[in-house]
Order: C-alpha cells, then sequence, then structure tokens
C-alpha cells in the first residue's frame, strides 16, 4: 500500500540511518577494525564497546606527543570534502541523542546565532591549543583522563560531556581500572624481582610471644596480604570529574530545551567540518522558479542554518547546516529543492500528495 | 560563490590532498598509532 509522504513523519529513513550508525559504532566485535578510523562522529572511544576512535581524542593525543595529525586530517578532510556535515546529521550518536532529547516536552528556547561561534574555541582552545602548551600525560589509563583525574588538559579532560556519559560515569561505577577511583590515583607500584607487587604483609601483634616451634601459626590465622595503592572501591568526586558532571547536566538540560544546542555550541568535531561546508560534493540547491518563499525549509532547519537564496545568490546554508535534507522532505513543491552529490540528484522534494 | 566551477575545482583538489594525506598516514605508521591510542584509551 502506497503511502503518502509525511504520513510516518518527515524523519523516518534518517531516523534508522541514526540508530544503525549508533549500533555500528558502538559494536564492540568490530573495534579491532574500526579502531583504526577517525570516524567523524562524536562517540567516546574509552567506551569500551566503542568501535571507532575518536578523531578529537586522537587529534590532541597527536599534538600532546607533538606529532603531525596528518592521518586524522585526511581521514576527517576527505569525508567532509564528500558529505559535508552529513555525517552529524544522519550517523552521530550524540545527535541522535540530542534529537531524542528535544522530543521532550517543555519550552522550546531558540539558540542565538552568538553561541555558533563558541564551538571553533573548543576546537583551537581545548583540542588544539592547551595540548600544544602544556602538554598532558597521555601515558595515564583511560578512566584518569576521561574522569579528569589526570595531568591531562584537552578537550576530553576538561570538557566532553560525551566521555562523561559513556566512559566517565560507567568507569567510576565499574572496578574494571586497576589504578585509580580517587582525586589523585597513586602511580603503580614498581613490580619486586618476581614481577609481582609487592605486599604490606603486617605481622601478627603477638608473634614475639609465639611458641619457637611455630605452634599456632596457620595459614588461615595470618592476616590478608594488603596490595599497596589496590584501588580503592565506591564512588569518589573529583572537583574536575564534578565539574564535568556539572557540564553534561547542562549540556542534557540545553538539548531539551534548544534544538541540536550542543552541536552548534560546543561540538568541536562540528567546527572542523564546517570548514568543509561550502567545498562540499554534497550540496542544496534551490530551483529559484519553482521555490513559493514559503519558509517552510527554514522552519523545520534544526540547526536555524537554512536560508533560501534570493537573485542571483547561492547559498543555500550557513556553515551550521548538518545536511539533514530536513529541509529537502519538507518542501511542498516538486523539485523546487533538491540535494546532489557531485551534481548528481539523491534527493529532491515533492509534492505534498505524492506517494513515494 | 557565484561561480560553482570553482567551488568544484576547490573540491577536487582538496579531496586528491586529504586523500593523499591519507595513504602517507597510512604509510608511516600513523594509522596504527590511532588504533593503539585508542585502544589503550579504552577502560574495558
Amino acid at each position: 500500500m502506497a503511502r503518502k509522504r509525511g504520513e510516518f513523519g518527515r524523519t523516518g529513513k534518517r531516523r534508522a540511518v541514526q540508530w544503525v550508525s549508533a549500533i555500528a559504532v558502538n559494536s564492540y566485535f568490530l573495534a579491532p577494525f574500526g579502531k583504526y578510523l577517525c570516524v567523524p562522529v562524536l562517540n567516546c572511544y574509552s567506551c569500551p564497546v566503542g568501535t571507532t576512535a575518536c578523531p578529537i581524542g586522537s587529534l590532541s593525543s597527536f599534538i600532546v606527543l607533538k606529532r603531525l595529525p596528518i592521518y586524522i586530517i585526511g581521514f576527517v578532510g576527505l569525508i567532509g570534502v564528500l558529505v559535508g556535515r552529513a555525517l552529524c546529521g544522519w550517523a552521530c550518536p550524540f545527535g541522535l541523542v540530542q534529537d531524542l532529547m528535544y522530543k521532550i516536552p517543555s519550552p522550546k528556547w531558540k539558540l542565538p546565532r552568538l553561541f555558533d561561534g563558541l564551538k571553533y574555541v573548543m576546537l583551537f582552545l581545548f583540542v588544539i591549543g592547551l595540548p600544544l602548551i602544556l602538554g598532558g600525560d597521555t601515558m595515564k589509563s583511560a578512566e584518569q583522563r576521561i574522569t579528569g583525574d589526570a595531568k591531562s588538559y584537552d578537550y576530553c579532560a576538561l570538557v566532553c560531556p560525551v566521555g562523561t556519559l559513556e566512559a566517565g560515569i560507567p568507569s567510576r561505577f565499574m572496578k574494571v581500572s586497576d589504578d585509580a577511583s580517587g582525586d589523585k590515583a597513586p602511580p603503580l607500584p614498581d613490580p619486586g624481582e618476581d614481577g609481582m607487587p609487592p605486599v604490606d604483609w603486617a605481622p601478627p601483634p603477638d608473634i614475639e610471644n609465639l611458641p619457637p616451634d611455630g605452634a599456632g601459626i596457620l595459614p588461615e590465622e595470618l592476616p590478608e596480604p594488603v596490595l599497596k595503592d589496590a584501588p580503592r572501591p565506591g564512588f569518589r568526586l573529583s572537583w574536575r570529574f564534578g565539574t564535568k558532571l556539572g557540564i553534561l547536566g547542562s549540556v542534557l538540560v540545553m538539548m531539551v530545551i534548544a534544538r541540536r544546542s550542543f552541536c552548534r555550541a560546543l561540538c568541536p568535531l562540528g567546527a572542523m567540518m564546517a570548514f568543509f561546508h561550502g567545498a562540499s560534493f554534497l550540496r542544496l540547491r534551490t530551483d529559484q522558479d519553482k521555490c513559493t518563499r514559503c519558509m517552510r525549509c527554514v522552519r523545520v532547519c534544526p540547526t536555524d542554518s537554512r536560508r533560501v537564496p534570493a537573485g542571483d545568490e547561492r547559498r543555500e546554508a550557513t556553515s551550521e547546516c548538518v545536511l539533514c535534507l530536513d529541509c529537502v522532505r519538507s518542501c511542498p513543491e516538486r523539485d523546487a529543492l533538491t540535494a546532489t552529490l557531485t551534481g548528481r540528484r539523491v534527493m529532491r522534494s515533492r509534492d505534498r500528495n505524492e506517494t513515494s | 560563490m557565484k561561480h560553482p566551477e570553482i567551488a568544484w575545482i576547490i573540491a577536487i583538489i582538496l579531496a586528491v590532498l586529504f586523500a593523499a594525506m591519507l595513504v602517507h598516514g597510512i604509510h608511516t605508521g600513523d594509522a596504527d598509532y590511532v588504533r593503539k591510542n585508542a585502544q589503550n584509551f579504552c577502560f574495558g
């Protein structure tokens, strides 16, 4: 049975792709292959089930080590040139979270354009600047870096709400790390000659008065050896991790109020991909003769980036456009708005009563 | 951009440049370092 457009919602296919992508980048068993790939979607690679390498975390690590991130720039740049920010709109798991959070009924707010520039501060200050100037301890454990307990000064350690949500909080509750749970985790003990960590063994208090034949000393009566610097159970909150939890909470609240607010204001990956907005093979094109300027495409735009070009103007959107193509789907005029990839049409607007 | 053909040329040049950087990174072992870094980062 043919259905009319819009009958099952505008974002049906895109939502399906978002779910598939979210599962794929968190599918664990693909990790042996996926960890080579700096796929430009925001998904923390500290998460045990994370499949791909985070471009932001990898970039900061390269900068700390004063190593040119040629591979990362090449990978992210190539995808940026091919499809622009389409992965932000179609494949980013955190984008999916934002889209779902925005469905929660609440007073809605339009994020002022002033906030759009904040993500460039995130990119140049926290991803590049601070790691370059202050360095960091890249040999610390993942838990210490994500929770802000290591001497790292990058986006992962100071800001990233995705890392806090996917790795920081779980790592605090899962006793999987071998060297951290406190504000200042102690260094790992040096192994002894036998390769085992040293132990603190306290003799029984009355050992001086024991009979010389050793009677009464049984293995089960000896105290349990205590490993030096063994992980301490429980949840301890450092000020840095507390700050990150506050950032995460603020971001979650903002997601409910303002649509795609994190993408627009705080995402350094979005800032990187925004540079390819004007030089991407995937583009929007408005047919001026067919467009009735009803502005429906402007209203449905999740990032408030859609512009309806007038006259000779060819600018279809600002660099905030995540190429979700909701504008194309919502356009009621046949062929008035099309999306093209290397010049070939991949999606076009259709009449509202047209079957699909 | 008023001249779309210039945008195409820029896009093609950038694509070739980034592809070359990607291949160079694979040859110099950067890709392997990215994998090791990602695995080292994983706490699980």
